[in-house]
């Protein structure tokens, strides 16, 4: 279909400032869908910098910098990530030429240029002349189509495809860095979590939260070599997660790549929303792995 | 009956076996699939248990509510008795592990009064 974006890999979901996940995505390149109080847009993605925007606000439209700056005007928002392959990249700046929806110099770093037409349409034939930055297009932009969670088995199908394009990203288009960052950031923006780490070989590598976890993570390791024991004496499958409850509130270990996180939580945490989040992270665990 | 209480547990949906053990990993009774080496597996808990407390002390707490460890083909939850004593249920995957939970929590006291 002419006028619909691409669907791209659903990376998640996240609240967060639009402009936190920016600098968080630096290798990410894809659609950001944006839900607010008032209405609902899409932000295009490259390296960091919005290259294009639409926001639908009732029945008005706003397109181009005027949609980007009206996202930005909200301290937070709801966010769903979709990672686009080059040439999903290049099908959906086009499509925001022709809708008049490109942002021209929003938050481009210094000694950006502005992206030419011909950097988008390297076969450009001229049969699709882009329109102008912020020409009044014909038609607004479709939104994205809604996509569930993939299973882990999908994701994991994904990280192959990754890998033939640029193997130092993960599927989801981040870089390890950019997803540990998304990946605590969801988990500490629930309510009751009081910290998040990603931890192995005994230290933290990462840590975000009201408490200090590095010194938690080596008993959290002992907790985990033992608990992976039990692979031992009985047929139990792979690790997926550890919770201990006690009267204060849980501590939840759980893998993470090559590593572990571990969750510290008030009593009253909803457990099940931190599985959900935890069922995301692309299983790259095989049967039998150890703590390291 | 100390017996009767891991009967129950074991009679829920999913539950592969159901067990007392102490913190030394010795098994006081035990209800469960015959594939299943009851001392094994005791021993194995008692020291995910050992660790567990030890994690709990560190952020000041004194007692262990529960300690639940989900794989992918099963699940262990672990509560509380008397004396040291832990019950342990091993469920398969798909086992309602909150109903399970509840009826652990539920027979904790009695349990511990036959120990």
């Amino acid at each position: 279909m002419t006028g619909s974006l691409p669907a791209g890999f659903f990376v998640g979901e996240m609240q967060a400032p639009f402009k936190w996940i920016l600098i968080h995505a630096a290798r990410f390149q894809g659609m950001i869908r944006v839900l607010t109080p008032d209405g609902e847009g899409h932000v295009l993605v490259r390296k960091g910098n919005p290259m294009g925007c639409s926001f639908r606000r009732g029945k008005e439209e706003l397109k181009g910098e005027a949609a980007y700056r009206h996202i930005l005007s909200f301290p937070v928002v709801d966010l769903s990530i979709y990672r686009y392959t080059s040439e999903e990249m290049e099908e959906a700046t086009h499509l925001l030429m022709e809708y008049g929806s490109l942002c021209t110099s929003s938050d481009k770093k210094p000694g950006d240029k502005p992206p030419r037409a011909d950097h988008f349409f390297p076969q450009t034939t001229g049969e699709r002349e882009p329109a102008s930055v912020n020409a009044p297009g014909p038609r607004v932009l479709p939104p994205l189509p809604k996509r569930k969670l993939p299973p882990r088995e999908a994701v994991a199908e994904s990280t192959e495809d990754a890998a033939e394009e640029t193997p130092v990203v993960l599927p989801s288009g981040l870089d390890l860095e950019d997803l540990a960052y998304l990946l605590l950031g969801r988990i500490l923006r629930l309510p009751g979590v009081q910290a998040v780490s990603i931890f192995g070989r005994g230290k933290s590598v990462l840590s975000i939260g009201n408490m200090e976890l590095d010194s938690l993570v080596v008993l959290a390791e002992d907790m985990l070599r033992a608990a992976t024991e039990i692979s031992t004496v009985m047929r139990t499958g792979s690790f997926v997660h550890l919770t201990l409850q006690i009267p204060s509130g849980k501590v939840i270990v759980a893998p993470y790549f090559n590593e572990y996180l571990c969750i510290l939580t008030s009593p009253g945490v909803n457990l099940g929303q931190i599985r959900k989040i935890l069922k995301e992270i692309p299983d790259m665990a095989e049967e039998g792995r150890e703590v390291a | 009956m100390l017996k009767n209480e891991l009967q129950h547990l074991f009679s829920l949906e999913g539950v592969r076996m159901a067990i007392v053990i102490d913190s030394e990993g010795r098994v006081a009774d035990e209800m469960g699939a015959s594939n299943i080496r009851g001392e094994q597996l005791a021993a194995v808990v008692a020291f995910v248990m050992a660790e567990s407390k030890a994690m709990a002390t560190r952020l000041g707490q004194e007692q262990i509510s529960m300690v639940f460890v989900e794989f992918r083909e099963l699940a262990l939850i672990s509560v509380p008795l008397v004396k040291g004593y832990f019950l342990v249920v091993i469920t398969e995957v798909g086992a309602n592990v909150g109903q399970v939970s509840y009826e652990m929590k539920k027979h904790q006291d009695m349990i511990s009064s036959f120990l």
